[in-house]
């Protein structure tokens, strides 16, 4: 027995000898990763919900390729880029994340499943208290969803890629996901899994951003309450969600999908079905949330990854988020000097619709200075109307972005 | 510069719908709370506190000498946190009650007799 027939007992190192150099960087270098991912999951610094599942499936993949019959290198987790129905049916059955992967993934399934989950969660009073200034906010808050898009034109990208990377400057997962699936179905995956690992660092990266561009004296600014605040009753939310549904799929049909699915969370949870709330945002949502890491994880295989437009798109998201930030800001800044300097203009960041985390970014950071200051509602509203911003950009690039750059 | 024009055109659009969005959503704010404000005018107490309305009942609690005023501040803000609920504290207690003998209600003398 020689040594090629011993080391062919295993396959997973034996696929890694026998591939080219750059799959065996690629494999070990996201092997590392993985671990990576794990580790900053584990300590906070990146959402444990995704970076976990994520990391091990990364690990997984990129450990088990094996030679398939045909001689070619495989894997048993799932094939993305089967298109022939009948190859298709044969690896539904041999493959074990085919089916979620094909029946919920590659449909946009799993994005619209998380939205709903996010609106069962959302309480969308503090938007309805303060709807113009929550809307200017997000507003500025998508500056780099636009301006990312000549940025990636003149990096060489289509207008499609261009539009599907700028979505991540909006900082909604279920979105980009969605968006890159209906504009640039070759580069979903990874535009999707730089997306989430970016969606991760807005906690670690934004508040050195607060702190860059707000001096201490306006940080420390607290939003004065309303003596006569109005309570926002369940009636006027539910109306609110199923006419701006209604609106909005009128709008944009092609996102009619996610706005039935964010505002029917929305509707549940102000109906008061307690049992249709515990259901969906408990085991639906973090069902969804899991697979959603765990086959994210599972996408980046080496083979997969290896496109030579993996670095710039890496590039082009954390300068969108950037952009994002920025631009909330300055509106933070526009309201701050419109109110005469009664406005905390860092609460214009959290427009970026990370919900809720950038919302607490911009308490904690103001709280540190301030510790009496209390910014969070004003700063959840913006928060909000951040992800209806972002699901409306979503629409009209679905729709307009293939009509104008022809 | 063709690129700038297609980018600013989506960016208009996005901030009409934007803002018709938001301008909807004060429309129905308002459209809600029209039945109640009506109602505002010939009710005194809607079961509700504003923020104003407890910031008074605090200060007249601060000021009042007057231990009656006191007591009965204190119980309505007691009724209005802790009593007004929906939901039941779902713990049952059953007390046993002990019933003294009657033969009216023994169980020999109601049990019949089996025919010979």
């Amino acid at each position: 027995m020689n040594f090629d027939q011993i080391l062919g007992l295993f396959q997973g190192i034996s696929t890694l000898v026998h591939s080219e150099p750059a799959v065996i960087f690629a494999r070990i270098g996201l092997i590392l990763l993985a671990c990576l991912l794990i580790y900053l999951g584990k300590k906070g610094v990146l959402e444990p919900l995704l970076m976990i599942p994520m990391g091990i499936g990364m690990a997984s993949i990129n450990a088990g390729i094996l030679f398939m019959p045909d001689g070619s290198q495989g894997n048993l987790f799932l094939d993305p880029l089967l298109t022939k129905t009948d190859d298709l049916m044969n690896v539904l059955q041999i493959d074990f994340l085919q089916p979620i992967y094909t029946f919920t993934f590659s449909n946009g399934l799993i994005a619209c499943l998380v939205f709903m989950g996010i609106g069962v969660l959302l309480d969308v009073g503090y938007l309805l208290a303060r709807p113009f200034l929550s809307m200017f906010l997000a507003l500025f808050a998508e500056l780099g969803t636009f301006l990312t898009i000549p940025i990636a034109m003149a990096f060489g990208l289509t207008p499609n890629d261009a539009a599907s990377i700028a979505m991540v400057g909006g900082a909604d997962g279920p979105m980009v996901l969605f968006t890159s699936l209906a504009l640039s179905k070759e580069l979903f995956v990874p535009i999707t899994v730089v997306a989430y690992l970016y969606l991760g660092l807005t906690y670690g990266g934004y508040p050195y951003l607060i702190k860059l561009l707000v001096p201490k004296r306006l940080l420390a600014l607290p939003i004065p309450q309303k003596k006569n605040a109005k309570v926002i009753s369940s009636d006027q939310k539910l109306a609110f969600a199923v006419i701006a549904c209604i609106v909005l799929c009128l709008l944009f049909p092609v996102a009619a999908p996610l706005f039935l699915s964010l505002f029917v969370g929305v509707a549940v949870r102000e109906s008061g079905l307690t049992h249709l709330i515990d259901f969906i945002g408990g085991p639906l949502l973090y069902g969804a949330t899991f697979f959603l890491g765990l086959l994210l994880g599972v996408l980046c295989e080496a083979h997969l990854l290896l496109n030579p437009k993996i670095l710039l798109l890496l590039i082009l998201g954390i300068v969108s988020l950037l952009l994002s930030g920025i631009g909330g800001i300055i509106g933070g800044y526009i309201v701050y000097f419109v109110t005469g300097g009664k406005f905390n203009p860092a609460v214009g960041i959290a427009g970026v619709s990370c919900v809720p985390t950038t919302a607490k970014v911009v308490q904690k950071c103001v709280r540190e200075v301030n510790p009496e200051a209390f910014v969070l509602p004003v700063a959840i509203g913006a928060n909000i109307c951040g992800v209806i911003t972002t699901a409306i950009i979503s629409g009209i690039y679905i729709t307009y972005i293939p009509i104008l750059f022809k | 510069m063709d690129i700038f024009i297609k980018l600013s055109y989506l960016v208009f659009i996005t901030i009409v719908i934007s803002f018709f969005v938001a301008f909807l959503i004060k429309m129905i704010s308002f459209f809600i709370d029209l039945p109640s404000r009506k109602n505002k005018a010939t009710s005194s107490y809607d079961g509700s506190l504003n923020l104003s309305q407890i910031e008074r009942i605090q200060k007249e609690a601060k000021y009042s000498t007057d231990s009656a005023n006191i007591a009965a501040l204190s119980l309505a803000l007691h009724l209005y946190f802790d009593e007004i609920h929906d939901n039941e504290n779902m713990t049952l207690t059953i007390n046993k009650v002990i019933k003294p003998y009657s033969p009216w209600s023994s169980k020999i003398y109601s049990l019949g007799q089996s025919p010979r």
